[in-house]
């Protein structure tokens, strides 16, 4: 018989086992299952260790095929739980070979998970991105400058004019990124105000995010429930100054708390 | 509110970012290292390993497409030559003739 080990999605404050039983793990065969330990639960489901034990699992890691079906179906596991409950989500591939090592961690921590159980109970995680499409910026930069140029050189002939904007050009893009750079950290000012929480992210490239503009802001945020709404509103202001920069943004969520639960145990 | 997206529509990318890099990271008998793997060399691979997949599945229609492909785009070229060469042939014959 094959061994297996206990492939974790998460920790979770309150489970029925009824519907949970329902479900397919992320092998697609075994159903999840919920271990109880210091009045938390851990919710798992067996793995055979031939697909998911130390020797193999690096090589599976490595078939995107694989990775896209399981990264999936670990998403979709975790989504379902955290409609349910307070919920803490692990992270993907996090495997026991003895469910004692697990219990052991569970009960070892358990206080720590109460308490994060109560801090979370009203609060959710939120995506903010900013995109920016950096060639309109920089010529709604050049339009600008241009523009003042004209009126500080009105009484000079066309090719000192030429010459003068030439040489500002350079001027002109420096200035335009400290430009984005002001904005960017205006925006953080912003967010940060209105939320419980917020974590800057690297920003993805463009060949993942497969947009034409270049993301130049990337952050998680904790936002109280009661708080969402007036939030929301300040985003749809926020939305309309930026437009007209040629910068747009997007409010994604809610998430399980996949940026703050690490803080909060550790 | 137009810039709000729900997470049901989230790509492969979203779920990547959040999965593999965040979450608890707790000391499992065995777990993985994604956060150091960049998001970007994991969509390239992803979008490999899905045209081979196409491709067993007999679905290649993009070998043929001369924008897609550069021997599709060679193909078409010495398709265009030859039609030329055919067509230099005939207005040469024309001109002997009326000479």
């Amino acid at each position: 018989m094959n061994k297996t080990g206990l492939y974790v999605y998460g920790i979770i404050n309150n489970i029925d086992d009824n519907l949970l039983h329902e479900l397919a793990g992320v092998d697609g065969k075994h159903n999840l299952i919920s271990i109880a330990e210091c009045g938390v639960y851990a919710v798992a489901s067996q793995v055979d260790l031939d697909e998911y034990g130390e020797n193999s699992i690096e090589s599976r890691l490595e078939d995107m095929v694989w990775v896209e079906d399981k990264a999936r179906r670990h998403f979709n596991i975790q989504q379902y739980l955290f409609s349910t409950s307070t919920f803490i989500p692990v992270r993907f591939c996090t495997i026991y070979t003895d469910e004692g090592h697990l219990r052991e961690f569970i009960s070892l921590n358990s206080d720590k998970f109460l308490q994060a159980f109560c801090y979370f109970a009203d609060k959710d995680e939120w995506t903010f991105k900013a995109y920016c499409d950096k060639r309109k910026f920089l010529e709604q930069n050049m339009e600008e400058e241009r523009q003042l140029l004209c009126k500080q050189l009105e009484n000079v002939s066309k090719g000192v004019y030429y010459f003068a904007l030439k040489k500002q050009e350079n001027t002109i893009e420096n200035q335009a990124k400290e430009k984005l750079g002001k904005i960017r950290d205006d925006i953080w000012e912003h967010i940060k105000a209105n939320v419980d929480d917020a974590t800057l992210n690297k920003n993805l490239s463009r060949q993942v995010t497969e947009r034409r503009e270049e993301m130049i802001m990337n952050v998680a945020l904790l936002v109280s429930r009661n708080r969402m709404s007036s939030f929301k509103k300040e985003c749809e202001i926020l939305e309309e100054s930026l437009g007209r920069l040629n910068i747009n943004i997007e409010l994604t969520g809610p998430w399980p708390v996949y940026n703050f639960s690490a803080q909060k145990i550790s | 509110m137009a810039i709000q997206k729900a997470t049901e529509g989230s790509s492969l990318g979203d779920i990547l970012e959040k999965i593999l890099d965040k979450g608890l990271v707790i000391a499992g008998d065995i777990s993985i290292s994604l956060a150091d793997v960049e998001l970007l060399t994991i969509k390239i691979r992803l979008v490999v390993a899905s045209v081979d997949k196409a491709m067993e599945m007999g679905i290649n229609w993009w070998k043929n497409d001369p924008f897609l492909s550069t021997d599709a785009m060679k193909n078409c070229q010495n398709e265009l030559e030859e039609e030329n060469r055919q067509l230099k042939d005939k207005i040469h014959k024309m001109q002997h003739g009326l000479a």
